[in-house]
Protein backbone atom coordinates (compact mmCIF):
# COMPACT_ATOMS: atom_id res chain seq x y z
CA UNK A 1 0.00 0.00 0.00
CA UNK A 2 1.35 3.41 -0.84
CA UNK A 3 1.57 6.33 1.47
CA UNK A 4 -1.10 8.44 -0.24
CA UNK A 5 -3.70 5.73 0.42
CA UNK A 6 -2.83 5.61 4.15
CA UNK A 7 -3.27 9.36 4.29
CA UNK A 8 -6.62 9.10 2.56
CA UNK A 9 -7.89 6.40 4.97
CA UNK A 10 -6.84 8.51 7.86
CA UNK A 11 -8.75 11.44 6.42
CA UNK A 12 -11.84 9.24 5.99
CA UNK A 13 -11.63 8.13 9.62
CA UNK A 14 -11.43 11.71 10.59
CA UNK A 15 -14.47 12.47 8.46
CA UNK A 16 -16.53 9.70 10.07
CA UNK A 17 -15.54 10.82 13.57
CA UNK A 18 -16.60 14.34 12.70
CA UNK A 19 -20.11 13.04 11.94
CA UNK A 20 -20.37 11.76 15.48
CA UNK A 21 -18.97 14.78 16.99
CA UNK A 22 -20.21 17.83 15.20
CA UNK A 23 -18.66 19.88 17.90
CA UNK A 24 -15.46 19.54 16.12
CA UNK A 25 -17.35 21.85 13.82
CA UNK A 26 -16.68 23.62 10.59
CA UNK A 27 -13.04 23.93 11.31
CA UNK A 28 -12.59 20.24 10.79
CA UNK A 29 -14.49 20.19 7.49
CA UNK A 30 -12.39 22.99 6.11
CA UNK A 31 -9.34 21.11 7.26
CA UNK A 32 -10.54 17.98 5.57
CA UNK A 33 -11.35 19.76 2.34
CA UNK A 34 -7.99 21.31 2.18
CA UNK A 35 -6.41 17.91 2.97
CA UNK A 36 -8.41 16.42 0.09
CA UNK A 37 -7.11 19.09 -2.29
CA UNK A 38 -3.59 18.35 -1.16
CA UNK A 39 -4.14 14.68 -1.69
CA UNK A 40 -5.59 15.19 -5.16
CA UNK A 41 -2.68 17.41 -6.09
CA UNK A 42 -0.26 14.85 -4.82
CA UNK A 43 -2.10 12.12 -6.73
CA UNK A 44 -1.92 14.13 -9.91
CA UNK A 45 1.77 14.72 -9.34
CA UNK A 46 2.47 11.04 -8.69
CA UNK A 47 0.44 9.98 -11.70
CA UNK A 48 2.45 12.35 -13.86
CA UNK A 49 5.63 10.97 -12.37
CA UNK A 50 4.53 7.43 -13.06
CA UNK A 51 3.52 8.29 -16.60
CA UNK A 52 6.86 9.97 -17.14
CA UNK A 53 8.84 7.02 -15.82
CA UNK A 54 6.62 4.70 -17.82
CA UNK A 55 7.41 6.76 -20.88
CA UNK A 56 11.13 6.64 -20.10
CA UNK A 57 10.95 2.90 -19.71
CA UNK A 58 8.89 2.55 -22.88
CA UNK A 59 11.29 4.81 -24.68
CA UNK A 60 14.10 2.61 -23.54
CA UNK A 61 12.21 -0.51 -24.48
CA UNK A 62 10.72 0.66 -27.74
CA UNK A 63 13.75 0.28 -29.86
CA UNK A 64 12.96 -0.87 -33.37
CA UNK A 65 14.22 -4.27 -34.56
CA UNK A 66 14.60 -5.57 -31.03
CA UNK A 67 11.69 -7.03 -29.19
CA UNK A 68 11.76 -6.78 -25.42
CA UNK A 69 9.38 -8.21 -22.84
CA UNK A 70 9.20 -9.00 -19.21
CA UNK A 71 7.39 -12.16 -18.23
CA UNK A 72 6.97 -14.04 -15.00
CA UNK A 73 8.46 -17.49 -14.65
CA UNK A 74 5.28 -19.04 -16.03
CA UNK A 75 5.41 -16.92 -19.14
CA UNK A 76 2.74 -14.34 -18.33
CA UNK A 77 3.54 -11.10 -20.10
CA UNK A 78 4.11 -8.23 -17.69
CA UNK A 79 5.49 -5.76 -20.17
CA UNK A 80 6.16 -5.79 -23.89
CA UNK A 81 7.42 -3.28 -26.42
CA UNK A 82 6.04 -2.55 -29.86
CA UNK A 83 8.54 -4.71 -31.70
CA UNK A 84 7.69 -7.56 -29.34
CA UNK A 85 3.98 -7.21 -29.99
CA UNK A 86 4.66 -7.11 -33.73
CA UNK A 87 6.68 -10.28 -33.43
CA UNK A 88 3.79 -12.03 -31.71
CA UNK A 89 1.34 -10.55 -34.21
CA UNK A 90 -1.01 -8.90 -31.65
CA UNK A 91 -1.61 -5.50 -30.12
CA UNK A 92 0.20 -4.63 -26.94
CA UNK A 93 -3.06 -4.24 -24.99
CA UNK A 94 -4.23 -7.70 -25.99
CA UNK A 95 -0.97 -9.31 -24.96
CA UNK A 96 -0.71 -7.76 -21.54
CA UNK A 97 -1.16 -10.39 -18.83
CA UNK A 98 -1.49 -13.14 -21.47
CA UNK A 99 0.78 -16.15 -21.53
CA UNK A 100 3.65 -15.73 -24.00
CA UNK A 101 3.74 -19.43 -24.84
CA UNK A 102 0.21 -19.28 -26.22
CA UNK A 103 1.42 -17.04 -29.02
CA UNK A 104 4.43 -19.03 -30.04
CA UNK A 105 4.56 -21.98 -32.47
CA UNK A 106 4.73 -25.25 -30.58
CA UNK A 107 8.36 -26.11 -31.30
CA UNK A 108 9.56 -22.69 -30.30
CA UNK A 109 7.39 -22.47 -27.23
CA UNK A 110 8.77 -25.82 -26.01
CA UNK A 111 12.27 -24.63 -26.51
CA UNK A 112 11.60 -21.30 -24.82
CA UNK A 113 10.04 -23.05 -21.85
CA UNK A 114 13.18 -25.16 -21.55
CA UNK A 115 15.40 -22.09 -21.64
CA UNK A 116 13.21 -20.25 -19.10
CA UNK A 117 13.42 -23.07 -16.57
CA UNK A 118 17.16 -23.22 -17.21
CA UNK A 119 17.46 -19.52 -16.39
CA UNK A 120 15.28 -19.95 -13.28
CA UNK A 121 17.38 -22.81 -11.96
CA UNK A 122 20.84 -21.51 -12.91
CA UNK A 123 19.98 -17.84 -12.36
CA UNK A 124 22.21 -17.09 -15.31
CA UNK A 125 21.33 -15.61 -18.68
CA UNK A 126 21.29 -17.74 -21.81
CA UNK A 127 21.14 -16.98 -25.51
CA UNK A 128 19.78 -19.12 -28.26
CA UNK A 129 19.12 -18.86 -31.92
CA UNK A 130 16.19 -19.94 -33.94
CA UNK A 131 15.31 -20.01 -37.62
CA UNK A 132 11.71 -19.48 -38.40
CA UNK A 133 10.00 -18.92 -41.75
CA UNK A 134 13.22 -17.83 -43.36
CA UNK A 135 14.17 -15.36 -40.68
CA UNK A 136 16.79 -15.85 -38.05
CA UNK A 137 16.14 -14.72 -34.50
CA UNK A 138 18.56 -14.43 -31.61
CA UNK A 139 17.03 -14.62 -28.14
CA UNK A 140 18.71 -13.39 -24.97
CA UNK A 141 17.06 -14.53 -21.77
CA UNK A 142 17.97 -12.67 -18.55
CA UNK A 143 16.88 -13.59 -15.02
CA UNK A 144 15.28 -10.84 -12.92
CA UNK A 145 15.85 -11.63 -9.24
CA UNK A 146 14.09 -10.46 -6.10
CA UNK A 147 15.91 -9.33 -2.96
CA UNK A 148 16.44 -12.94 -1.89
CA UNK A 149 18.08 -13.70 -5.22
CA UNK A 150 15.22 -15.87 -6.43
CA UNK A 151 14.34 -15.52 -10.09
CA UNK A 152 10.83 -14.16 -10.21
CA UNK A 153 10.71 -12.65 -13.63
CA UNK A 154 12.42 -13.10 -16.91
CA UNK A 155 13.49 -10.46 -19.41
CA UNK A 156 13.48 -11.65 -22.98
CA UNK A 157 15.15 -9.74 -25.77
CA UNK A 158 14.84 -10.92 -29.32
CA UNK A 159 16.60 -9.55 -32.32
CA UNK A 160 15.95 -10.37 -35.96
CA UNK A 161 19.39 -11.12 -37.47
CA UNK A 162 18.13 -12.33 -40.84
CA UNK A 163 19.66 -9.42 -42.71
CA UNK A 164 22.91 -9.71 -40.84
CA UNK A 165 23.03 -13.42 -41.51
CA UNK A 166 22.30 -12.86 -45.15
CA UNK A 167 25.04 -10.27 -45.29
CA UNK A 168 27.38 -12.67 -43.54
CA UNK A 169 26.38 -15.36 -45.99
CA UNK A 170 27.07 -13.01 -48.88
CA UNK A 171 30.39 -12.10 -47.33
CA UNK A 172 31.26 -15.75 -46.91
CA UNK A 173 30.31 -16.42 -50.50
CA UNK A 174 32.38 -13.51 -51.70
CA UNK A 175 35.27 -14.72 -49.60
CA UNK A 176 34.85 -18.22 -50.95
CA UNK A 177 34.80 -16.87 -54.47
CA UNK A 178 37.91 -14.85 -53.74
CA UNK A 179 39.60 -17.90 -52.30
CA UNK A 180 38.68 -19.96 -55.36
CA UNK A 181 39.92 -17.21 -57.62
CA UNK A 182 43.07 -16.99 -55.59
CA UNK A 183 43.59 -20.72 -55.86
CA UNK A 184 43.01 -20.49 -59.60
CA UNK A 185 45.58 -17.75 -59.80
CA UNK A 186 48.07 -19.80 -57.81
CA UNK A 187 47.47 -22.80 -60.07
CA UNK A 188 47.70 -20.65 -63.17
CA UNK A 189 50.89 -19.11 -61.86
CA UNK A 190 52.50 -22.44 -61.15
CA UNK A 191 51.37 -23.75 -64.52
CA UNK A 192 52.81 -20.69 -66.14
CA UNK A 193 56.03 -21.20 -64.26
CA UNK A 194 56.26 -24.83 -65.30
CA UNK A 195 55.33 -24.00 -68.91
CA UNK A 196 57.92 -21.28 -68.94
CA UNK A 197 60.63 -23.55 -67.67
CA UNK A 198 59.60 -26.25 -70.09
CA UNK A 199 59.72 -23.67 -72.85
CA UNK A 200 63.13 -22.60 -71.66
CA UNK A 201 64.18 -26.21 -71.62
CA UNK A 202 62.84 -26.94 -75.10
CA UNK A 203 64.31 -23.67 -76.32
CA UNK A 204 67.58 -24.80 -74.81
CA UNK A 205 67.25 -28.15 -76.55
CA UNK A 206 66.41 -26.38 -79.82
CA UNK A 207 69.42 -24.11 -79.56
CA UNK A 208 71.59 -27.06 -78.56
CA UNK A 209 70.28 -28.69 -81.73
CA UNK A 210 71.19 -25.70 -83.86
CA UNK A 211 74.51 -25.45 -82.13
CA UNK A 212 75.15 -29.13 -82.71
CA UNK A 213 74.32 -28.81 -86.39
CA UNK A 214 76.68 -25.83 -86.68
CA UNK A 215 79.39 -27.49 -84.63
CA UNK A 216 78.97 -30.68 -86.65
CA UNK A 217 79.75 -28.70 -89.77
CA UNK A 218 82.81 -27.17 -88.18
CA UNK A 219 84.01 -30.55 -86.95
CA UNK A 220 83.33 -32.23 -90.28
CA UNK A 221 85.78 -29.94 -92.05
CA UNK A 222 88.86 -30.85 -90.00
CA UNK A 223 87.74 -34.46 -89.70
CA UNK A 224 87.38 -34.46 -93.47
CA UNK A 225 90.85 -33.29 -94.24
CA UNK A 226 92.52 -35.20 -91.40
CA UNK A 227 90.94 -38.44 -92.63
CA UNK A 228 91.81 -37.67 -96.19
CA UNK A 229 95.36 -36.70 -95.27
CA UNK A 230 95.84 -39.89 -93.28
CA UNK A 231 94.78 -41.85 -96.35
CA UNK A 232 97.19 -39.90 -98.48
CA UNK A 233 99.92 -40.37 -95.88
CA UNK A 234 99.38 -44.12 -96.04
CA UNK A 235 99.93 -43.99 -99.75
CA UNK A 236 102.99 -41.80 -99.32
CA UNK A 237 104.41 -44.23 -96.80
CA UNK A 238 103.84 -47.16 -99.13
CA UNK A 239 105.75 -45.29 -101.78
CA UNK A 240 108.57 -44.35 -99.43
CA UNK A 241 108.80 -47.93 -98.14
CA UNK A 242 109.02 -49.25 -101.67
CA UNK A 243 111.64 -46.69 -102.49
CA UNK A 244 113.49 -47.54 -99.27
CA UNK A 245 113.60 -51.24 -99.96
CA UNK A 246 114.78 -50.48 -103.48
CA UNK A 247 117.57 -48.29 -102.11
CA UNK A 248 118.63 -50.81 -99.43
CA UNK A 249 118.46 -53.60 -101.97
CA UNK A 250 120.61 -51.65 -104.44
CA UNK A 251 123.04 -50.71 -101.71
CA UNK A 252 123.54 -54.26 -100.48
CA UNK A 253 124.11 -55.33 -104.04
CA UNK A 254 126.46 -52.62 -105.10
CA UNK A 255 127.47 -50.67 -102.00
CA UNK A 256 130.93 -50.48 -100.45
CA UNK A 257 131.36 -52.51 -97.26
CA UNK A 258 132.16 -49.54 -95.03
CA UNK A 259 129.15 -47.58 -96.20
CA UNK A 260 126.80 -50.50 -95.67
CA UNK A 261 127.90 -50.96 -92.07
CA UNK A 262 127.51 -47.26 -91.41
CA UNK A 263 124.01 -47.33 -92.87
CA UNK A 264 123.16 -50.35 -90.75
CA UNK A 265 124.34 -48.55 -87.59
CA UNK A 266 122.26 -45.46 -88.39
CA UNK A 267 119.29 -47.66 -89.16
CA UNK A 268 119.54 -49.13 -85.67
CA UNK A 269 120.14 -45.78 -84.03
CA UNK A 270 116.93 -44.35 -85.52
CA UNK A 271 114.99 -47.59 -84.92
CA UNK A 272 114.01 -47.52 -88.56
CA UNK A 273 112.75 -51.10 -88.58
CA UNK A 274 110.41 -50.44 -85.69
CA UNK A 275 109.20 -47.21 -87.24
CA UNK A 276 108.53 -48.87 -90.57
CA UNK A 277 106.48 -51.50 -88.84
CA UNK A 278 104.64 -49.13 -86.55
CA UNK A 279 103.77 -46.52 -89.16
CA UNK A 280 101.03 -48.62 -90.66
CA UNK A 281 99.43 -49.23 -87.26
CA UNK A 282 99.74 -45.59 -86.36
CA UNK A 283 97.77 -44.61 -89.39
CA UNK A 284 95.17 -47.32 -88.90
CA UNK A 285 94.63 -46.21 -85.29
CA UNK A 286 94.34 -42.58 -86.30
CA UNK A 287 91.84 -43.45 -89.01
CA UNK A 288 89.84 -45.44 -86.48
CA UNK A 289 89.85 -42.36 -84.24
CA UNK A 290 88.54 -40.10 -86.98
CA UNK A 291 85.92 -42.70 -87.87
CA UNK A 292 84.71 -42.53 -84.28
CA UNK A 293 84.57 -38.76 -84.34
CA UNK A 294 82.58 -39.02 -87.56
CA UNK A 295 80.08 -41.33 -85.91
CA UNK A 296 79.68 -39.16 -82.83
CA UNK A 297 79.06 -36.10 -84.97
CA UNK A 298 76.57 -37.99 -87.08
CA UNK A 299 74.66 -39.19 -84.02
CA UNK A 300 74.73 -35.75 -82.52
CA UNK A 301 73.31 -34.35 -85.71
CA UNK A 302 70.65 -36.99 -86.07
CA UNK A 303 69.72 -36.57 -82.43
CA UNK A 304 69.44 -32.85 -82.34
CA UNK A 305 68.52 -31.74 -85.81
CA UNK A 306 65.67 -29.39 -85.19
CA UNK A 307 64.12 -29.44 -88.62
CA UNK A 308 63.62 -33.16 -88.38
CA UNK A 309 61.27 -32.90 -85.45
CA UNK A 310 58.30 -33.83 -87.52
CA UNK A 311 55.55 -36.35 -87.06
CA UNK A 312 56.55 -39.37 -89.06
CA UNK A 313 56.89 -43.10 -89.05
CA UNK A 314 59.97 -44.16 -87.12
CA UNK A 315 61.63 -47.24 -85.78
CA UNK A 316 61.72 -47.09 -81.99
CA UNK A 317 64.64 -49.52 -81.90
CA UNK A 318 66.64 -47.10 -84.04
CA UNK A 319 65.71 -44.26 -81.70
CA UNK A 320 66.91 -46.31 -78.74
CA UNK A 321 70.18 -47.18 -80.50
CA UNK A 322 70.98 -43.65 -81.55
CA UNK A 323 70.14 -42.30 -78.09
CA UNK A 324 72.26 -44.94 -76.48
CA UNK A 325 75.18 -43.79 -78.62
CA UNK A 326 74.77 -40.28 -77.32
CA UNK A 327 74.66 -41.19 -73.65
CA UNK A 328 77.20 -43.95 -73.97
CA UNK A 329 79.95 -41.73 -72.57
CA UNK A 330 78.04 -41.27 -69.34
CA UNK A 331 77.37 -44.96 -68.98
CA UNK A 332 80.31 -46.91 -70.30
CA UNK A 333 82.55 -46.86 -67.23
CA UNK A 334 80.05 -48.17 -64.72
CA UNK A 335 77.15 -49.69 -66.56
CA UNK A 336 76.68 -52.89 -68.46
CA UNK A 337 73.91 -52.33 -70.98
CA UNK A 338 71.75 -55.23 -72.10
CA UNK A 339 69.62 -54.71 -75.15
CA UNK A 340 66.65 -56.91 -75.89
CA UNK A 341 65.21 -55.10 -78.85
CA UNK A 342 62.21 -56.95 -80.17
CA UNK A 343 60.60 -57.07 -83.55
CA UNK A 344 58.37 -54.01 -83.49
CA UNK A 345 56.52 -52.15 -86.21
CA UNK A 346 57.26 -48.58 -87.26
CA UNK A 347 55.04 -46.15 -85.45
CA UNK A 348 54.11 -42.62 -86.29
CA UNK A 349 55.69 -40.30 -83.72
CA UNK A 350 58.01 -37.39 -83.10
CA UNK A 351 61.27 -39.35 -83.14
CA UNK A 352 63.41 -36.48 -81.79
CA UNK A 353 61.12 -36.15 -78.83
CA UNK A 354 61.13 -39.86 -78.14
CA UNK A 355 64.92 -39.71 -78.35
CA UNK A 356 64.76 -37.17 -75.58
CA UNK A 357 62.52 -39.45 -73.55
CA UNK A 358 65.00 -42.30 -73.87
CA UNK A 359 67.93 -40.02 -73.18
CA UNK A 360 66.41 -38.65 -69.98
CA UNK A 361 65.49 -42.14 -68.78
CA UNK A 362 68.92 -43.54 -69.62
CA UNK A 363 70.80 -40.64 -68.02
CA UNK A 364 68.69 -41.01 -64.89
CA UNK A 365 69.31 -44.75 -64.85
CA UNK A 366 73.04 -44.11 -65.17
CA UNK A 367 72.99 -41.56 -62.38
CA UNK A 368 71.10 -43.96 -60.12
CA UNK A 369 73.96 -46.42 -60.41
CA UNK A 370 76.76 -45.38 -58.14
CA UNK A 371 79.58 -47.80 -58.75
CA UNK A 372 78.66 -50.57 -61.08
CA UNK A 373 75.38 -51.86 -62.34
CA UNK A 374 73.25 -52.93 -65.24
CA UNK A 375 70.71 -51.27 -67.48
CA UNK A 376 68.37 -53.46 -69.46
CA UNK A 377 66.52 -51.98 -72.42
CA UNK A 378 63.70 -54.09 -73.77
CA UNK A 379 61.32 -53.31 -76.61
CA UNK A 380 58.32 -55.33 -77.67
CA UNK A 381 54.79 -54.80 -78.84
CA UNK A 382 51.28 -56.05 -78.38
CA UNK A 383 48.22 -55.58 -80.57
CA UNK A 384 47.82 -51.91 -79.89
CA UNK A 385 51.07 -50.42 -78.76
CA UNK A 386 54.84 -50.46 -78.70
CA UNK A 387 56.48 -50.87 -75.30
CA UNK A 388 59.88 -49.82 -74.08
CA UNK A 389 61.19 -50.88 -70.71
CA UNK A 390 64.32 -49.37 -69.21
CA UNK A 391 65.38 -51.06 -65.99
CA UNK A 392 68.40 -50.22 -63.85
CA UNK A 393 70.00 -51.82 -60.83
CA UNK A 394 70.58 -48.45 -59.18
CA UNK A 395 69.66 -46.94 -55.84
CA UNK A 396 65.90 -46.92 -56.43
CA UNK A 397 63.32 -44.31 -55.43
CA UNK A 398 61.74 -44.18 -51.99
CA UNK A 399 57.98 -44.64 -51.63
CA UNK A 400 57.29 -41.09 -50.54
CA UNK A 401 59.09 -39.68 -53.55
CA UNK A 402 57.87 -41.97 -56.29
CA UNK A 403 54.51 -40.24 -56.59
CA UNK A 404 56.20 -36.92 -57.19
CA UNK A 405 58.90 -37.76 -59.71
CA UNK A 406 56.91 -36.51 -62.71
CA UNK A 407 56.22 -33.16 -61.06
CA UNK A 408 58.13 -30.31 -62.62
CA UNK A 409 61.02 -29.06 -60.44
CA UNK A 410 60.94 -32.13 -58.22
CA UNK A 411 64.44 -33.50 -57.94
CA UNK A 412 66.30 -35.82 -55.62
CA UNK A 413 69.62 -35.02 -57.17
CA UNK A 414 72.10 -32.71 -55.52
CA UNK A 415 72.06 -29.02 -56.36
CA UNK A 416 73.26 -28.34 -59.88
CA UNK A 417 72.90 -31.93 -61.02
CA UNK A 418 69.22 -32.03 -61.78
CA UNK A 419 66.76 -29.38 -62.89
CA UNK A 420 63.77 -31.45 -61.82
CA UNK A 421 62.51 -31.20 -65.39
CA UNK A 422 63.80 -34.36 -67.00
CA UNK A 423 60.96 -36.68 -66.05
CA UNK A 424 58.32 -34.01 -66.39
CA UNK A 425 59.42 -33.49 -69.99
CA UNK A 426 59.36 -37.26 -70.44
CA UNK A 427 55.83 -37.34 -69.11
CA UNK A 428 54.68 -34.53 -71.39
CA UNK A 429 56.14 -36.12 -74.47
CA UNK A 430 54.58 -39.50 -73.66
CA UNK A 431 51.22 -37.84 -73.06
CA UNK A 432 51.55 -35.98 -76.35
CA UNK A 433 51.85 -39.39 -77.98
CA UNK A 434 48.79 -40.55 -76.03
CA UNK A 435 51.01 -43.06 -74.34
CA UNK A 436 51.62 -44.08 -70.77
CA UNK A 437 54.58 -44.25 -68.49
CA UNK A 438 54.74 -46.47 -65.48
CA UNK A 439 57.41 -46.66 -62.82
CA UNK A 440 58.27 -49.34 -60.33
CA UNK A 441 61.06 -49.04 -57.88
CA UNK A 442 62.56 -50.73 -54.91
CA UNK A 443 65.01 -48.85 -52.77
CA UNK A 444 68.47 -50.31 -53.08
CA UNK A 445 67.39 -52.68 -55.84
CA UNK A 446 66.63 -50.48 -58.82
CA UNK A 447 64.00 -48.77 -60.89
CA UNK A 448 62.04 -49.79 -63.96
CA UNK A 449 60.30 -47.39 -66.30
CA UNK A 450 57.88 -48.78 -68.81
CA UNK A 451 56.76 -46.60 -71.68
CA UNK A 452 53.85 -47.58 -73.85
CA UNK A 453 53.06 -45.73 -77.05
CA UNK A 454 49.95 -46.55 -79.06
CA UNK A 455 50.72 -47.67 -82.59
CA UNK A 456 47.95 -45.45 -83.86
CA UNK A 457 47.46 -42.01 -82.37
CA UNK A 458 45.42 -38.98 -83.14
CA UNK A 459 47.77 -36.09 -82.73
CA UNK A 460 46.65 -32.47 -82.95
CA UNK A 461 49.25 -30.94 -85.16
CA UNK B 1 98.70 -38.10 -123.52
CA UNK B 2 95.91 -38.65 -125.91
CA UNK B 3 93.39 -36.31 -124.43
CA UNK B 4 93.52 -32.96 -122.86
CA UNK B 5 94.41 -32.69 -119.16
CA UNK B 6 91.31 -32.50 -117.04
CA UNK B 7 91.05 -29.27 -115.11
CA UNK B 8 89.33 -29.30 -111.74
CA UNK B 9 88.53 -26.33 -109.52
CA UNK B 10 88.12 -26.86 -105.78
CA UNK B 11 86.51 -24.13 -103.69
CA UNK B 12 86.52 -24.21 -99.89
CA UNK B 13 87.20 -21.57 -97.26
CA UNK B 14 89.39 -24.05 -95.39
CA UNK B 15 92.87 -24.26 -97.08
CA UNK B 16 93.60 -27.61 -95.41
CA UNK B 17 90.59 -29.12 -97.16
CA UNK B 18 91.87 -27.76 -100.47
CA UNK B 19 95.28 -29.29 -99.85
CA UNK B 20 93.72 -32.63 -98.95
CA UNK B 21 91.65 -32.59 -102.11
CA UNK B 22 94.74 -31.85 -104.15
CA UNK B 23 96.50 -34.81 -102.56
CA UNK B 24 93.63 -37.18 -103.39
CA UNK B 25 94.17 -36.56 -107.07
CA UNK B 26 97.96 -36.77 -106.88
CA UNK B 27 98.06 -39.97 -108.93
CA UNK B 28 95.51 -38.72 -111.42
CA UNK B 29 96.47 -36.66 -114.45
CA UNK B 30 94.32 -33.77 -113.34
CA UNK B 31 95.23 -30.15 -113.10
CA UNK B 32 93.84 -28.90 -109.80
CA UNK B 33 92.97 -25.27 -109.16
CA UNK B 34 91.97 -24.07 -105.70
CA UNK B 35 90.07 -21.07 -104.40
CA UNK B 36 89.18 -20.08 -100.83
CA UNK B 37 85.96 -18.29 -101.83
CA UNK B 38 83.28 -18.27 -104.50
CA UNK B 39 84.54 -14.88 -105.71
CA UNK B 40 88.06 -16.22 -106.17
CA UNK B 41 86.60 -19.30 -107.84
CA UNK B 42 84.82 -17.12 -110.43
CA UNK B 43 88.05 -15.22 -111.12
CA UNK B 44 89.88 -18.47 -111.77
CA UNK B 45 87.10 -19.63 -114.09
CA UNK B 46 87.42 -16.40 -116.02
CA UNK B 47 91.20 -16.70 -116.28
CA UNK B 48 91.41 -20.34 -117.25
CA UNK B 49 89.46 -21.90 -120.04
CA UNK B 50 88.10 -25.39 -120.07
CA UNK B 51 87.73 -26.12 -116.40
CA UNK B 52 85.52 -29.16 -116.55
CA UNK B 53 84.63 -29.93 -112.97
CA UNK B 54 84.04 -27.87 -109.88
CA UNK B 55 83.95 -29.13 -106.31
CA UNK B 56 82.60 -26.52 -103.95
CA UNK B 57 81.89 -26.24 -100.26
CA UNK B 58 78.37 -25.17 -99.32
CA UNK B 59 78.90 -22.95 -96.32
CA UNK B 60 81.40 -20.21 -96.92
CA UNK B 61 81.69 -16.64 -95.77
CA UNK B 62 80.56 -14.21 -98.45
CA UNK B 63 79.12 -16.05 -101.41
CA UNK B 64 77.87 -19.47 -100.39
CA UNK B 65 78.26 -22.62 -102.45
CA UNK B 66 74.83 -22.50 -104.03
CA UNK B 67 75.13 -18.86 -105.08
CA UNK B 68 78.56 -19.59 -106.51
CA UNK B 69 77.45 -22.68 -108.43
CA UNK B 70 74.37 -20.86 -109.70
CA UNK B 71 76.64 -18.22 -111.25
CA UNK B 72 78.87 -20.93 -112.65
CA UNK B 73 75.86 -22.66 -114.17
CA UNK B 74 74.69 -19.43 -115.83
CA UNK B 75 78.11 -18.63 -117.33
CA UNK B 76 79.58 -22.12 -117.85
CA UNK B 77 76.64 -24.49 -118.04
CA UNK B 78 78.72 -27.38 -119.35
CA UNK B 79 80.82 -27.67 -116.21
CA UNK B 80 80.17 -30.53 -113.84
CA UNK B 81 79.33 -29.22 -110.41
CA UNK B 82 79.74 -31.12 -107.16
CA UNK B 83 78.94 -29.85 -103.68
CA UNK B 84 81.09 -31.10 -100.84
CA UNK B 85 79.61 -30.02 -97.55
CA UNK B 86 79.44 -30.82 -93.87
CA UNK B 87 76.19 -28.98 -93.63
CA UNK B 88 73.74 -31.37 -95.19
CA UNK B 89 70.24 -30.43 -94.21
CA UNK B 90 67.43 -31.06 -96.63
CA UNK B 91 66.98 -27.42 -97.56
CA UNK B 92 70.59 -26.94 -98.62
CA UNK B 93 70.54 -30.06 -100.79
CA UNK B 94 67.31 -28.96 -102.48
CA UNK B 95 68.77 -25.50 -103.10
CA UNK B 96 71.94 -26.89 -104.54
CA UNK B 97 70.12 -29.22 -106.90
CA UNK B 98 67.62 -26.65 -108.13
CA UNK B 99 69.71 -23.53 -108.27
CA UNK B 100 73.17 -24.86 -108.92
CA UNK B 101 72.07 -27.79 -111.11
CA UNK B 102 74.62 -29.94 -109.38
CA UNK B 103 75.75 -33.37 -110.39
CA UNK B 104 76.34 -34.69 -106.89
CA UNK B 105 76.07 -33.72 -103.27
CA UNK B 106 78.85 -35.28 -101.22
CA UNK B 107 78.87 -34.81 -97.48
CA UNK B 108 81.86 -34.15 -95.30
CA UNK B 109 83.77 -35.95 -93.95
CA UNK B 110 84.17 -37.54 -97.33
CA UNK B 111 85.54 -40.87 -98.33
CA UNK B 112 88.56 -40.43 -100.62
CA UNK B 113 87.75 -43.38 -102.85
CA UNK B 114 84.14 -42.41 -103.22
CA UNK B 115 85.12 -38.90 -104.17
CA UNK B 116 87.68 -40.17 -106.67
CA UNK B 117 85.20 -42.54 -108.26
CA UNK B 118 82.53 -39.85 -108.46
CA UNK B 119 84.87 -37.41 -110.14
CA UNK B 120 86.10 -40.06 -112.51
CA UNK B 121 82.59 -41.12 -113.49
CA UNK B 122 81.48 -37.54 -113.94
CA UNK B 123 84.30 -36.77 -116.30
CA UNK B 124 83.77 -39.85 -118.40
CA UNK B 125 80.09 -39.25 -118.69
Amino acid sequence: MNSSKIKRDKAMQNLVADDHDSAVGENTIDQLLSQKDDLLKELEKKTAEIRQSEQIILGLLDIPHESAMLVNTKGRILAINTAGAQMLGRGRDVLFQQNLFDFLPEAISDRSREKFSEVVSTRKDVSFMEDQNGSSLVHHVYPVKDDAGIVTQIALYTRDVTERKKAEERLRETQKKLETMNMELITAYSELKSTQSKMLQSEKMASIGQLAAGVAHEINNPVGFVTSNLGTLRKYIDKIMEYHSFVTGSLSEFGATGVLEKIEAERKRYKIDYIMEDMGELIEESLEGTARVKKIVRDLKSFSRVDEDEYKAADINECVESTLNIVWNELKYKVEVHKELGDIPLIRCYPQQLNQVFMNLLVNAGQAIENHGEITIRTWCDDTSVKIRIADTGCGISKDKISRIFEPFFTTKEVGKGTGLGLSIVYDIIKKHQGDIDVQSQEGKGTTFEVSIPAVQEIDE
Amino acid sequence: MSRETIRILCVDDEPNVLKSLKRIFLDEEYEIFTAVSGEEGLEILHEHDAIQLIISDYRMPGMDGVAFLKKVYERWPDTIRIVLSGYADTASVVDAINEGHIYKFISKPWNDNELRVNVCNAIER
